[in-house]
């Protein structure tokens, strides 16, 4: 029998087999033209952004230089911030003695034959890949700062970064043993720390809050020679030196990150590395029973993971709002009205009647507001509150339905449930559009009565006062921002909202019923560059389908528009809008009766990635 | 009731059920055995309605499945082997959802006395993130059961159910049965099969390797073997 591996070679095991294996799915699939196609998409996206001149993680231009005495504030405000941060953490945070390791690494690790210290490495190290990789992109994000090399740079974020870990876990260990003392000692331990840390958090505050006193009042116009002030008076504060000394391990973790060339570096990394040093110790030190914790975390963490890999993140609704459902469901009528029923939960825990009298109580006070103001701007304020309001919804009304998939793209999860309901398929795809499209109209007709009774509420306040109505006196650009355009145009938009939300629904749903293996159903949301891609692709494909379609609307609204413009104004658009929509309908119609034979021909066995 | 000729579904290189035929009768519980990848699931999607077949017919309380499905689906539960439940649904929810898709009339009190006869009282706020494997095995046959359908089909109804959840679960079965339902019960647990099947349908590669009742198979295996023993001979011990 061999020894047991290390800490070091066990975790190194771990993570190059967990790199290895998914890269080799990754590469794998690429073998698949649909995931090479997105990985090209997505790489080619991703390029452009990092790649592009000027930047974030290209190559930027030089930074400005600073004046001297800014690095040392920049420093000090740092590390103030830091000691800020930690000592709020001191005084407010549980002690939670977790090591973060994942419920197979407790089945594996805890039963095995190795030292609870070697353990403790294991978590220490394994947490390493985090830190790591939150270093890189931090440094991506933020550029080459200070040393002017991306390495160093990275570096320092890599110390800071790895310290602000050992001290959290430290922390909770130290908090976890003291919840092992005996009830007296616990509580005086508790109590002095808390009275240190807030000492120590109040000194800091009082000494800033002079420090900042004292630059403002300073002489000087020029920014950083007031804030130069400021560094001179956190110096000789009213507690002398203490909170300058207090912040010295703070000042240490943040040099090298702030260092103004490498050499500064080369200086500023020992400190640091020491500082690191004595937290490891504190957290050997203490190290506690970290088991509980580690396994409550661990389950945590899977039921988690397994709630967003179904496309739900937020928590379980509360048992109050489990009574809330969008209407009351008779057991007798269409059974279509139950699948729209039971989409819209999956939307959300809500009475429609309940959001649309909170819209319209919205509505009417705005209404309200918007006539009994009287400031002198209140009509141009009014009109570019309502544009803005038109503006939103549209994005709204288009993209929020589009995005929560509560319709076929989602319930085709369950196809093995659904082809058992006793519905015809054209029947049952109507209804499983139903939801999105409430919901559509719920943000599109809601947001368009805002916007017209943001508008309203100036035009009824000059009828009333019985003068004609002022539309504001904007010009150029912003010529729009006027009630007669307004008014006309969110008519125009409430008209031909809800041919367009069936559309778009309808292309959306058919691009999953019919490529299942390029874009796969469920509510699920997978990531990685290639999906990525996929979902440009997606897009753009769906972009397209959905202009094309709208050529038929607009020959038709176009002529009606050339000829009724002269006697009607923008009044025509309406009109037109509501020609426009009848094409549009009449397609989207085809287009359930599309998605009712795709549905027939959708196989559960195949086409569900499970 | 059950009706079912000539059944065949095929994949690329696969014939998941090969000319499958046989009958099931008003108050007759047929048992559905087979080594894995025999093609169980496979038939029994066939039969819901999930799978359209590649050739034969499938007869639901009379109606054929191809030309009149709404009119066999509402005449049939599904209980498939992986409870499948919307997760952003309580309990009641799921019964209230159930009872509007099949128009049940007296949907409340049915409701009630099947989450008593289930062991669900009390659970009626719970989301499926809450219950165990068992209890949404029963909320499936619960919500599969409400519209009281003339043909029900169980796949693996048994698994992550404890002891005392199994006795009322054969209980169920064998009371909807007694009360004129057909009903086909797959699964890989024989013992259950022998306890509560009027006849077997042993399936090997997608095809029926027996078929009978139980005193049948004994007298074609030649001897008063035990079911479990004679499943071995016929599927070759897979």
């Amino acid at each position: 029998m061999t020894a047991p591996s290390s800490p070091l070679s066990l975790a190194l095991f771990a993570a190059s087999r967990m790199l290895r294996n998914a890269s080799r799915r990754k590469v794998g699939r690429l073998r698949e033209p649909r995931y090479m196609i997105g990985f090209l998409l997505g790489a080619a996206y991703f390029a452009m952004i990092f790649m592009r001149p000027g930047s974030r993680g290209g190559r930027p231009p030089a930074p400005p230089s600073l004046p001297a005495h800014a690095g040392d504030l920049l420093l000090l405000a740092g590390a103030a911030a830091l000691a800020v941060v930690a000592l709020l953490i001191w005084l407010f945070r549980k002690g939670q003695p977790s090591l973060g390791l994942s419920e197979a690494e407790i089945q594996f690790l805890f039963p095995a034959p190795v030292s609870r210290r070697a353990i403790l490495h294991y978590a220490l190290l394994k947490a390493q890949l985090p830190v790591l990789f939150s270093a890189f992109i931090l440094t991506v994000v933020t550029g080459r700062r200070g040393s002017g090399s991306s390495l160093l740079a990275g570096a320092g974020l890599w110390l800071l970064l790895t310290a602000v870990h050992f001290h959290n876990l430290a922390l909770a260990f130290t908090k976890a043993r003291w919840n092992e003392l005996p009830p007296a000692s616990r509580w005086a331990t508790k109590i002095a720390a808390f009275a240190v840390a807030g000492s120590a958090l109040g000194m800091l505050v009082v000494t800033f809050g002079a420090g900042v006193l004292a630059a403002a009042s300073g002489p000087g116009r020029e920014p950083f020679a007031s804030l130069g002030g400021l560094v001179a008076a956190l110096r000789t504060g009213p507690f002398g030196t203490v909170p300058f000394t207090l912040l010295t391990p703070f000042r240490w973790i943040l040099a090298p990150i702030l260092a103004a060339n490498a050499p500064a570096f080369w200086l500023a990394l020992p400190p640091a590395l020491v500082l690191i040093a004595v937290l490891y110790a504190w957290v050997a030190r203490t190290a506690v029973r970290f088991e509980e914790a580690t396994l409550a975390t661990a389950s945590r963490r899977a039921a988690l993971r397994a709630r967003r890999e179904t496309g739900r993140l937020e928590a379980l609704p509360s048992e109050k709002r489990r009574a809330a459902v969008p209407f009351a469901l008779p057991a007798r009528g269409r059974p279509e009205v139950a699948i729209v029923w039971k989409n819209l939960l999956a939307w959300k825990r809500t009475s429609l009647a309940r959001q649309a009298a909170i819209v319209g109580s919205l509505a009417a006070v705005l209404f309200a507001a918007s006539a009994l103001v009287t400031t002198p701007r209140a009509d141009t304020a009014a009109a570019t509150g309502s544009a803005t309001c038109l503006a939103t919804t549209a994005i709204l009304a288009l993209v929020t339905p589009l995005g929560f998939r509560i319709d076929l793209r989602g319930d085709l999860e369950y196809a093995t449930l659904l082809k058992t309901w006793p519905l015809p398929a054209e029947r049952l795809v109507l209804a499983e559009l139903g939801a999105p499209a409430v919901v559509a109209a719920l943000y599109g007709w809601g947001g368009i009565a805002i916007a017209l009774a943001i508008a309203g509420g100036r035009i009824a306040r000059s009828a009333c006062l019985g003068a004609a109505v002022v539309s504001p006196s904007a010009s150029g650009s912003f010529s729009f921002l006027r009630f007669d355009v307004l008014v006309p145009v969110a008519l125009t938009a409430a008209v031909f909202l809800p041919a367009l939300v069936a559309l778009a629904l309808v292309v959306q749903n058919a691009t999953v019923l019919a490529f299942p293996a390029w874009f796969p159903a469920g509510r699920r949301r997978a990531v990685g560059l290639e999906q990525t891609g996929l979902r440009m692709l997606s897009f753009l494909g769906t972009s397209l389908v959905l202009a094309l379609a709208l050529i038929p609307g607009a020959l038709l609204a176009g002529p009606l528009i050339f000829f009724a413009f002269k006697p009607l104004g923008l009044w025509s658009l309406p009109i037109a809008a509501a020609l426009a929509a009848l094409p549009v309908l009449a397609e989207a119609a085809g287009g359930v009766f599309l998605l009712a034979r795709l549905f027939e021909r959708f196989d559960p066995a195949r086409d569900v990635d499970t | 009731m059950i009706e079912v000729e000539g059944l065949v579904k095929a994949y690329q290189n696969l014939t998941a059920v090969d000319g499958l035929s046989f009958r099931v009768a008003r108050g007759e519980v047929l048992g559905l055995v087979g080594p894995n990848g025999a093609g169980k699931t496979t038939t029994l999607r066939c039969l819901a309605g999930v799978l359209p077949p590649n050739a034969g017919t499938i007869r639901i309380g009379g109606f054929d499945l191809a030309a009149q499905p709404v009119e066999a689906r509402r005449r049939l539960a599904f209980m498939p082997d992986e409870p499948r439940l919307f997760e952003y649904l309580t309990v009641e929810d799921h019964l209230a959802f159930a009872a509007r898709m099949y128009g049940v009339a007296d949907a409340e009190t049915r409701a009630r006395a099947l989450l008593e006869e289930l062991e669900l009282t009390g659970k009626e706020r719970a989301l499926p993130a809450e219950l165990s494997r068992g209890m949404k095995q029963k909320l499936v046959v619960a919500c599969g059961l409400l519209h009281d359908p003339e043909v029900l089909i169980f796949d693996e109804p048994l698994t992550g159910i404890d002891p005392g959840g199994i006795r009322r679960m054969k209980q169920t079965i064998v009371r909807r049965a007694a009360a004129g339902a057909a009903v086909i019960v797959s699964s890989h647990l024989l013992p259950l099969v022998e306890e509560i099947c009027g006849r077997v349908l042993v399936l090997s590669r997608g095809k029926a390797v027996l078929f009978g009742t139980l005193d049948e198979i004994r007298a074609s295996a030649g001897g008063d073997a035990p079911l479990e023993e004679i499943f071995m001979r016929v599927t070759g011990g897979a």
